[in-house]
Formats: structure tokens, sequence, C-alpha cells
């Protein structure tokens, strides 16, 4: 049986294929548009996983949709209403697209897909859930949802007990931590939806002492947060409900001036807002996890939706240790709903019992060698091609090891916005020049934000503090965990300011090839890890074909690519780059 | 010399014009159909959810619940009953 998810005409556009309760395959619409958070109708991703399988829409059993259209359009007017007339601007500009697609979502499936049969819609924090309980490892479990807004709910938790999902009591709209911290996005200077890992990453560089951070106490004036970790926001210091500026003057007063300009220097007031807005959002979370602990008395806890990106605060959640086990799923936000909703069709609608966990997020499109180097050839690449795996790990991890920066293309594509060593810019991370050289000559982007380590397993915990063992979603890079002290000197380019790094755990039965290249540069170096961020530059997506890595490699300063077998070097095809 | 070719010479002579007035006459109609669907929807929210605001007010209803509450409170509110077969997934709200 095969069932389709899709989520769609929010952010993250995606489609996940399940097939007898495996998901066989997921992608987001923005790796095939090249539109990062593309939230246009995922046909793309959708042709690519009913091609994966070698089906047509015909063999689908159902199509699962990852919200309910009318109650986020209830929503829309109640908020339209509410704040009558000043929301005028927000409604002139969403009323179109909603009039003119957003309500006629099953015509849309229907006409673009030719599809004739069940279309099934789940509620938006539902399918949050599912995607992060049903295809957990556990059997029982706590849920707990947080993301900016659904339909009308913005927080939910409830238990999930085998197929079965309970979601007990939610927050409703406007109230929203996501929101809070995508205003707090926006007050300085970021993209919502886009910069709210840059907020988590300039947050290290603020006060993170509660008592000396004047903004953490003005941003208590904002929101309402009684012990169970419900919260109410004062609205007054906000307009997101009603404009599509979110912070308020109210607010900007608050914190003691206008929001920062795009271009506009950072300063240490900038870094306090966002270490302040980082305390706030892990004390809601905590104190949500503590009476859900006591209330549901479960041993596992698994989070969903966007704010269980922020791995800052997770990891502050796996040193509280409130429940024994804890699992994020590899896109906990809108792009894993589609799996979500897939999943909850076939397990918890249908009642079929729960076959396997997601243990990897290779669940994009792969490509074969042959096409490769068909592309290579095509583009008169020159290229040097392995016939011996360990000769091809050996060779890159020298390379790395002489500081050289490599893009690493393999296999199947993630899902999810991590890149977790199939779509990887891999470099030395003993290199303390390592980090800039990426910011500013490879990624282009901002000089604060931190590099992940990616790690082999067996030696994660040798070079990170973690008081219980690690957990599987660290393979997801969900966590960040302070660096063992002896170590900090030593692999400075994975580790922010504060000494802490976002940690990948790599096993061998996953991923053999990344893990036997970290191996490789264990036996040169010394170190069993490697500075993994991902393969694209700021404002891009994640690369997805080996056109699109050939592409990014020929417009930034990676020194080497590594598509499948074959190794291309910059010096090799420096005349050529003009050409292509 | 064939009255076409006079024609085809004309038509060739004012091509730059027909194209620049088809594309000026498509600017407008875009234009136009942006203009009405303005109209339409601000007399629809300032008609429609401008009655239904007035009427709310009056009647102290508030659409989004922004209170603030005392210490002792809590936020979180209840799902209602869930149904949970079939059907009511198939249903948009």
């Amino acid at each position: 049986m095969y069932i389709l998810g899709i989520s769609c005409y929010f952010h993250d556009a995606s489609a996940a294929l399940l097939k007898d309760g495996v998901i066989v395959a997921a992608a987001e619409e923005e790796r095939f548009t090249r539109k990062k958070h593309d939230a246009s109708f995922p046909m793309h991703a959708i042709n690519y996983c009913l091609q994966s399988q070698n089906i047509t829409v015909h063999d689908l059993t159902y199509i699962g949709f990852y919200e309910k259209p009318l109650l986020k359009f209830e929503r829309l007017l109640s908020q339209h209403l509410h704040a009558f007339p000043w929301s005028f601007k927000t409604f002139l500009q969403s009323m179109p697209s909603w009039l003119h697609e957003k309500l006629n979502i099953t015509r849309a499936i229907r006409k673009q897909l030719k599809y004739s049969g069940d279309i099934l819609f789940i509620e938006h924090h539902l399918a949050h859930a599912a995607s992060a309980f049903l295809l957990s490892p556990f059997k029982k479990a706590a849920i707990v949802t947080i993301d900016g807004v659904g339909s009308w709910t913005t927080t939910s938790y409830g238990i999930g007990n085998e197929t079965k999902i309970h979601l007990m009591k939610v927050l409703p709209f406007p109230h929203s931590l996501g929101l809070l911290y995508s205003t707090l996005t926006a007050y300085l200077g970021f993209d919502v939806n886009d910069g709210e890992y840059k907020v988590m990453g300039l947050s290290a560089y603020g006060l993170s002492d509660k008592n000396k951070n004047i903004f953490y106490e003005k941003l208590k004036n904002a929101i309402d947060i009684k012990d169970d970790g419900s919260y109410h926001l004062d609205m007054s210091y906000f307009q997101y409900h009603y404009s599509d500026r979110m912070p308020s003057q109210k607010l900007c007063k608050l914190l003691g001036g206008p929001a920062r300009n795009t271009d506009e220097r950072i300063t240490q007031r900038h870094k306090d807002i966002a270490a302040a807005a980082q305390m706030i959002t892990e004390d809601v979370v905590m104190k949500i996890l503590h009476h859900l602990h006591t209330s549901t008395e479960c041993e596992a806890v698994v989070l969903g939706g966007g704010v269980a990106l922020n791995s800052v605060c997770n990891g502050k959640i796996l040193k509280k240790n409130l429940f024994k086990k804890i699992w994020i799923p590899p896109a906990p936000g809108d792009s894993g709903a589609s799996i979500g909703a897939a999943a909850y069709i076939y397990h918890s609608i249908l009642g079929h019992r729960r076959v396997s966990s997601l243990r990897h997020a290779f669940l994009g499109p792969g490509y074969s060698r042959k096409a490769i180097k068909n592309l290579l050839e095509k583009q008169r690449i020159t290229f040097r091609e392995f016939k011996n795996v360990r000769e091809l790990v050996n060779h890159v991890a020298t390379l790395i090891y002489k500081d050289n920066v490599v893009g690493w293309f393999q296999g199947r594509m993630e899902i999810g916005p991590r890149a977790l060593g199939n779509r990887s810019i891999l470099a030395n991370p003993c290199n303390p020049h390592m980090k800039t050289l990426l910011n500013h000559r490879v990624k282009h982007r901002e000089s604060f934000r931190p590099f992940a380590p990616a790690v082999c397993m067996e030696d994660a915990s040798h070079y990170f503090h973690s008081d219980s063992p690690l957990p599987p979603s660290t393979d997801f890079m969900a966590f960040v965990y302070p660096a063992q002290k002896k170590w900090r000197g030593k692999i400075p380019a994975v580790l922010h300011v504060d000494g802490s790094g976002r940690l990948q755990s790599v096993r061998r039965e996953y991923n053999p090839l990344f893990y036997n290249l970290i191996r490789s540069f264990e036996n040169i170096s010394g170190f069993p890890l490697l500075l993994n961020t991902s393969f694209n530059v700021s404002g891009e997506p994640l690369v997805c074909s080996p056109s699109d890595a050939l592409q990014c490699f020929q417009r930034t300063k990676i020194d080497y690519l590594i598509i499948d077998r074959f190794l291309i070097g910059k010096k090799d095809n420096l005349y050529k780059r003009k050409h292509v | 010399m064939p009255f076409r070719y006079y024609f085809y010479y004309a038509l060739g002579k004012c091509k730059k014009t027909l194209i620049i007035g088809f594309q000026l006459f498509h600017k407008m109609r875009i234009a136009f159909a942006f203009l009405m669907n303005s109209i339409l929807l601000g007399i629809a929210y300032f008609s429609v959810l401008g009655l239904t605001s007035l009427i709310a007010r009056i009647a102290q209803k508030k659409f989004l619940d922004t209170r603030i509450l005392k210490d002792n409170h809590t936020y979180w509110t209840n799902i209602e009953l869930q149904d949970k077969s079939l059907e009511s997934f198939q249903r948009m709200f």
C-alpha cells in the first residue's frame, strides 16, 4: 500500500511516500526548484517520490495533506476581524492566494496529479506529532509540538501509544513561542522562517546570565509564563497577527531602539537580545517538559514542530535529564509534516502496526554512477575516477588534512535542513582559520555562525560531554553538546564561541562511506571527526543533483568536489570553468 | 506588385507598434483585473468584516483570546472531543 503525504502553501513544501509503513522517499520542493523554502505545490518532489518506486498516482491508496485548510482560513479571518481595520493590507495580500488555490486544495491535487482517489486532511499539529512519534523508536512516549502556527494551534502536548496519538492540551494563536522567536529574528534584521538559526548562533555571544542580561527581564514583560509551561503573549508588543511587520513600536521601545537593518553592524546589544530570546524559549520549553513529565509519567519524549530545530534548547533538555529517552526527527518542521500526514493515515487511521523507526534521513534522490560520468564528460570536466573505495576515502582524507575544502556528494539526498554526510562541504576541524575561511570565501555568510562536527559514534562522548548515552537523534544534529575541555583548543573550527558543537554522530550501518572517511581522517590526524556543513551557499537550498553540485563548486572556493567515485579538482578545471 | 506584398510590407513596418500595443493591452488587462480584485476585496473587507467586527464589539466578543490571567491559572486549553472517523479526515475542517 502506497500513501503520499504532501505539505505546501506555507513554507518548505515537501512530499513523502510511505510503502507499507516504511518511508521510502521524501524530499523538499526547494531542492528541485532551487528556491529556498519554496512553498509552491510540490510537483517535482511528488514526481521524484513516485518515480523512485516506479509507480504512478493510480497506485496510491491515499493522499494525505498536512493541515485542514478551512480551519486555517477561519483563523485567518478571525485575526483580520480582531484587528479590523488595521489588518486591511494583509487581508488584501493574503486573500487572492487563498481564494485562488489554498481553499481549493482538493481540486489542485486532483487537477495537478490527475488523481481520483481519497484525500485525507490531517490537522497541522497532529501531522507534526505523527512525524515525531510514529517514526520514533518508542512504543509509548510523551509528545510535544511547538511551532509558529498551524491552523489554530501553536503549541500542543499529548501521549503516543503504539499507533494512537492523543493530543491533550493546546495553546491557540496568537500566543506562539515560534512567532515570538520569529518576531525577535525580524527585530534583529534576519529573515523570518530562515534566520531563526542565526539568532540561535548569535545568542552564544550574548550575556547568558539571566540576572545580568537586561533584555531577558524586559522580554518577560511580553510573555506571561505559567509554571505548567502554558503562556500568553502580551499582543501589544507584537503585530504579526495583522501586519507583515512583526514587532510593534512598543516592543522596539521596550528593547531600546528600532529594529536592526539587514546591513547594519551587529552590536553587543543585538547579541544580548538574541541570548534573551534563547533563554525565554528555553524557559518555556523546560516548563512544558517538566509539566508533561509529571502529568504523563512517560520515560520517553518526542519533539515536533519548527521549534524542535533549536538544537541549543534541545541540548539543554538533554542536560536536564527529565526524560530518559528523547527523539527528534530529522525534519521536525513543516517539511517533515508530509511524512507525518502519510504515517498518521497508515498507522492511526487505518490501524496498521508500526514497522520500523526512521533511522536515517537519506530519503531524497540519488544518481547512478553512469549518469554522473555522462554529465562530467558532457561538461568536459577533468576528473579522476577511483575504482577502490578505500583509495578514495584515503585520498579525500589527505586532501582535507591538507586544509582543502571538499564538496562531498554521495548517495541519496537528506530530508530536513541539515547536511548529514551525503550533500556536505567537509573541512579540517583542527585548523583555527577554517571557520573564517568557510564563512567568508565559501558560504558567504555571517562570521559568527558556527560549523558542526561529524564524529564517529563510538568516539562522540570522548570529545563531547553528555551525562547520558547519546540519543539516536544526535545522528540528525539535533542537539548541541559542550566539548570536553581538553579538546577545545584542538578542534577550534567545529566549536562555537562557548565551546559547544552541534554534534552529528555517524554510524557505520547508516552511512558506511562517510564513516570510513572520518576514520581515514583519524588515521592521518588523530581526530575521528570532520567539519561538516551543508553543500550550498547562503540563500540557496542544499544541492540536489550532480549538476547543482557542479554549479555550486564552480561558483565558490571549494577546492575539490567528490561526486560518487569521481574527484574533480578546482585547479584542473580553472580554464573550463569560464566556459561551462 | 500584388496587393499582399504591400500588406506584408505595411504589417512589417507596424509590427513593433502592434506588439507594443498588444503588450500594453495585456498589461492593462492585468492591471484592470488587479484593480477589480482589490476593489472587490476592499468592499468585502469593509462591509462584511467591518459589520461583523462592529457587531462583535457591541456584543463585546473577541476573535482572539488575548487575556493575561492571574498566577494560579493555566493557559492550556482542552481539545474538543476528537472525531477520528475516516470521514472526519476527508473534511477540510
